[in-house]
């Protein structure tokens, strides 16, 4: 929905955010995306991954093989002590970013 | 789940891409298309949207991004852990648990196989089990006493032939007891039919008389009241009896108030002083002891009641070390007594020994049954080596991701062993019902107390253990051969719709084995039937099922001495002779086809050195209308009449067996034999003159299928007699003179009951009931063998022939007919049932011979029984090839070719 640039500058943020909690397996992941953002989210499959391939490269998430009872066998990432700091980092990061955003464009309308 | 993998390599055109990584990877989109592909089929989309709406996601990504990582060494790899490395490093016990799990998954997900391979073992371990709680319980068991294995039965022996009579005499069980040292008692008992008069009347019971110290060896004390003292075993002693338990409930309520209360025992009063425990029916199945009251000083050295004698051995003394001191204290006695002990020795055998024939027979049928199980568990193996094949791609994944080939072999024997723990469940309950089948069977026959049947502790411990290795065994050959394949292998022939875990040699081999199998044990089954049918074709000669028969014993304490009972029995045929029904009545000593007495005999004009050396016949003392009453004719002379008192000339009539023995078959009328009692010195005999010729008679039973015994017959009036058998036949059914006769017999002394009333047929049967029993068995082992055999060959011949639709369609293509393509699978069928006949044949030659004991008039190697045995392979092995062959024929070209 909204334009691709902006969306994946900010992609690693949301990936990181909806992992901050519980472990998730990929699938997992793109519905919540979906979800939280009352379906104005939707990643491809191709993207989605390439997101979780990278910030696993980085040390930010570890992904897994979980099997729990009555389900298949999944892969599942979770944070790292690394993920958490750059999460934390990553969304001070970016409310000070909107609120510049906001005050610029703001200040030209008023 | 959908197989996503193969789609996902095709269209991601990525066939080079290999490693850990790209498997991993794989994995997780295939879950991903999955999971997208459920939630379409939960929205409500059909199967073929929900797809498509997973591929479409697949296509439309970008997977340039992507690729980087899919191309081998491409990015940074971080390696996670094997994900079964991770489970190899816990516990054994976890990674058991679940592969329990997984494997109990899978069963679940092929009913129809698992319900059927349950169902098979449920079979095997069912059968395994009930024959192996029968020889538990009649031969591993033992007595219920402690240090039982230690009791041994004392007996004499003839050095000549074997036999020495009935029992031991008084004066060498005191010689034994005073001379040897290897036990830490010796004890005696002679079993009497004891009547017991009371207010609900006569009652007959099996009891024995007992030395003080009968008890003691067993280590089994009273319930209620007390025990033997030696003072209650010296002659004169006032009379006291011990009560078993089961008499206690039924006369006297278990009330203690029994004790010191005196009954009529045998006609005389008698003190009860004690009661045993329920279940206690020493030595065999006795209710009712009294003190023997054992007086050598009366009795001349040779003669007096004949006594069963047992001892505890010592701790220090093993049974052959007993054996060789009994043996020198047996000589000492011969060469002390010759006139009575001449020639004859002493052997002990362990007291709860039931022979070594019936336990030969109980072992053999044992084994048989073990090859009944061994059958399961081959048609077990067969049909998961046969679904193995079809999940060959899953496997070689498995083995793929890391599980290596330990691994998947535990999975398979895992699926194996869940099999078996539902089908040991089944077993159970097949066991009790067996078991139940078994007792109702043997419930006319008289076993030993201590023989218990039942699932009693070692029996289940047993059933575990078996059931264990039935699973085992069932997932041990799949698991090898499959965990054996290689990944691209797999996926290759399942691509072709082939199958690498070919439905080949081993499946072919496991059929022929269970078709020797079971050939050998439908041989020992029809052998059976053929015994059991020549039994029942049986042409005894006399009459059987028009004549009723029963016992009298008259007791020693009211009639004692020979003339007193000699009276009664006179009065007793009287009265028989008048009950309404009854054609001719008679009384003996044994019944034709049951068994009889033996004696040594001596043939005028023959001389013998010493007693021992006395052939011995067959004897019985009969009244006059004995020979009548079976409604068997004299071949020479005549039978017994009114003239054959007691004060009259001594006679007797022989058999035919014995004019061809002892006679020489020649003239036998008028000739003199001399009868003596078995163990007394020969000038005690009586000179006979043989009056009469009969036809042989089974003297000595029918069980005895050679020649039958020489034997010959004495007037009851001319002898001394206890215990007789009555002989009634009757006009109509003998049943039906059961209470008649009963009446008759209370009316001469109601004291003294007429117990075992039933049939000559009846009784006869009895004599012959492991035959049909055991004969019963080995049937039911035999037809389950071959339906085993026959469902394994029609499942591997179903498998064979759905793994080689292909191979079919194109005979088909270049020409070859639908019959020709069934008439192969018929071929291959008949093959596998040929070889396995070969091999079956010749175990069951092995087998046969082993089972000779229980065959009647039967060859081991009987060529009808062989012939039948052929013939029913051969079409089972046309039937279970007929649904296969059909299918076969109606290969579609098309699908075929499509494959």
């Amino acid at each position: 929905m909204f334009n691709s640039e902006l969306r994946r500058g900010s992609l690693e943020l949301l990936v990181l955010s909806v992992l901050d909690g519980s472990p998730r397996h990929g699938y997992e992941i793109g519905k919540l995306l979906s979800y939280r953002s009352d379906g104005k989210l939707e990643f491809s499959v191709s993207t989605l991954y390439s997101i979780l391939y990278r910030i696993e490269d980085r040390g930010w998430i570890r992904g897994r093989w979980i099997e729990r009872s009555g389900e298949r066998r999944r892969r599942r990432y979770a944070l790292t002590s690394e993920g958490q700091q750059a999460l934390a980092e990553c969304r001070a990061e970016w409310r000070a970013f909107a609120s510049v955003v906001n005050q610029v464009i703001g200040y030209a309308n008023a | 789940m959908h197989e996503w993998d193969r789609f996902l390599r095709d269209r991601l055109d990525l066939h080079k891409a290999k490693g850990t990584k790209a498997d991993r990877m794989f994995a997780e989109f295939a879950d991903h298309l999955e999971d997208l592909y459920q939630d379409a089929i939960s929205r409500g989309d059909s199967e073929e949207g929900a797809r498509q709406k997973a591929e479409a996601a697949l296509l439309e990504a970008d997977w340039q991004a992507v690729g980087g990582r899919l191309r081998p060494g491409g990015g940074k790899a971080v390696i996670a852990p094997k994900p079964l490395d991770a489970l190899r490093k816990r516990l054994p016990l976890d990674t058991l648990a679940t592969e329990i799990r997984f494997a109990a998954r899978l069963l679940r997900k092929s009913p129809g196989l698992s319900a059927i391979a349950v169902l098979t073992l449920g079979l095997g371990i069912g059968l395994t089990a009930t024959m192996f709680s029968i020889v538990h319980g009649t031969v591993l068991k033992g007595l219920p006493f402690e240090g039982a294995e230690r009791l041994m039965a004392l007996d004499r022996q003839n050095l000549q032939h074997g036999y020495a009579g009935p029992g031991v005499p008084i004066h060498d069980f005191v010689y034994w007891r005073e001379q040897l040292q290897s036990f830490e008692s010796l004890s005696a008992y002679a079993g009497q039919t004891m009547s017991v008069f009371g207010e609900e009347g006569a009652d007959s019971y099996a009891g024995a008389r007992v030395t003080a110290n009968a008890f003691d060896a067993l280590g089994v004390p009273p319930v209620a009241g007390r025990g033997f003292r030696p003072e209650d075993d010296l002659p004169g002693a006032p009379a006291v009896v011990m009560l078993g338990y089961h008499v206690w409930e039924s006369r006297f309520a278990a009330s203690e108030d029994a004790l010191g209360q005196s009954l009529l025992l045998n006609g005389e009063p008698t003190t009860i002083i004690g009661v045993m425990p329920d279940g206690f029916r020493f030595p065999f199945l006795h209710d009712l002891w009294t003190p023997l009251r054992l007086d050598p000083l009366a009795v001349e050295r040779g003669r007096g009641p004949r006594l069963e004698v047992y001892g505890k051995l010592r701790a220090s003394a093993s049974q052959a070390s007993a054996q060789t001191e009994l043996g020198a204290v047996a000589q000492r006695l011969a060469s002390e007594f010759p006139t009575t002990n001449a020639g004859l020795t002493a052997v002990l055998t362990p007291y709860a020994d039931i022979g070594k024939e019936p336990r030969a027979t109980l072992f053999s049928m044992l084994a048989a049954v073990l090859f009944v199980l061994l059958i399961s568990c081959l048609n077990v193996a067969n049909l998961l080596l046969a679904r193995a094949s079809s999940r060959s791609r899953e496997l070689a994944i498995r083995a793929a991701l890391g599980a290596g080939r330990a691994r998947v072999i535990l999975l398979l024997v895992t699926e194996g062993l869940v099999l078996a723990a539902v089908g040991g469940g089944i077993g159970v309950a097949l066991a009790a019902l067996g078991i139940d089948i078994f007792e109702r069977a043997t419930a006319s026959v008289e076993m030993p107390f201590w023989i218990d049947i039942g699932l009693h502790a070692p029996v289940l411990a047993f059933i575990v253990v078996v059931t264990i290795i039935a699973g085992v065994l069932s997932g041990l050959l799949p698991a090898i051969k499959a965990s054996g394949l290689g990944l691209i292998k797999a996926l290759k022939d399942e691509a072709h719709g082939s199958s690498g875990l070919q439905v080949g040699r081993v499946s072919r081999s496991l059929i022929v084995a269970e078709v020797a199998l079971s050939v050998a044990l439908l041989v020992g089954a029809g052998l059976m039937i053929r015994s059991v049918s020549e039994l029942g074709r049986l042409d005894y000669g006399f009459a059987t099922s028009a004549v009723l028969t029963g016992q009298l014993s008259p007791p020693e304490t009211t009639y004692k001495d020979g003339s007193a009972r000699q009276r009664y029995f006179e009065r007793t045929l009287a009265e028989l002779e008048g009950v309404p029904g009854v054609q001719v009545a008679a009384l003996s000593t044994g019944l034709p086809g049951v068994g009889s007495g033996v004696a040594a005999v001596v043939v005028e004009g023959q001389i013998y050195e010493r007693p021992s050396d006395l052939p011995l016949s067959n004897r019985d003392a009969v009244s006059a209308g004995f020979f009548e009453a079976f409604a068997v004719g004299v071949l020479e002379g005549r039978s017994f009449d009114s003239r054959d008192r007691a004060e009259a000339t001594p006679v007797a009539i022989v058999n035919e067996s014995f004019a061809q023995r002892f006679l020489g078959g020649d003239e036998v009328i008028g000739r003199r034999i001399r009868d003596v009692r078995m163990g007394e010195p020969v000038e005690s005999g009586v000179w006979r003159s043989i009056v009469g010729l009969v036809p042989d008679l089974y003297m000595s039973g029918v069980e005895d299928d050679d020649d039958q015994p020489a034997g010959f017959y004495v007037p009851l009036d001319q002898t001394e007699v206890r215990v007789v058998y009555v002989a009634l036949l009757a006009a109509g059914d003998p049943l039906g003179l059961a209470q008649g006769a009963r009446e008759a017999v209370a009316r001469v002394d109601p004291t003294v009951p007429l117990i075992s009333i039933q049939t000559v047929k009846g009784a006869i049967d009895q004599t012959t009931w492991y035959f049909r029993v055991f004969g019963g068995l080995f049937v039911v082992f035999g037809f389950a063998a071959l339906f085993l055999a026959a469902v394994g060959l029609y499942g591997v011949l179903s498998t064979s022939v759905g793994n080689r639709t292909r191979e079919m369609g194109i005979r088909m293509t270049l020409g070859a007919r639908a019959e020709n393509v069934r008439a192969l699978v018929v071929r291959q069928a008949l093959a596998q049932v040929a070889v396995g006949l070969g091999f079956g044949l010749i175990l069951a030659l092995l087998i046969s011979r082993g089972l000779s004991v229980l065959m009647y008039r039967v060859d081991s190697w009987d060529p009808i029984t062989f012939g039948v045995v052929v013939l029913t392979l051969l079409a089972t092995g046309l039937l279970a090839a007929y649904v296969p062959a059909r299918r076969a024929g109606k290969v579609d070209l098309m699908v075929t070719l499509r494959h």
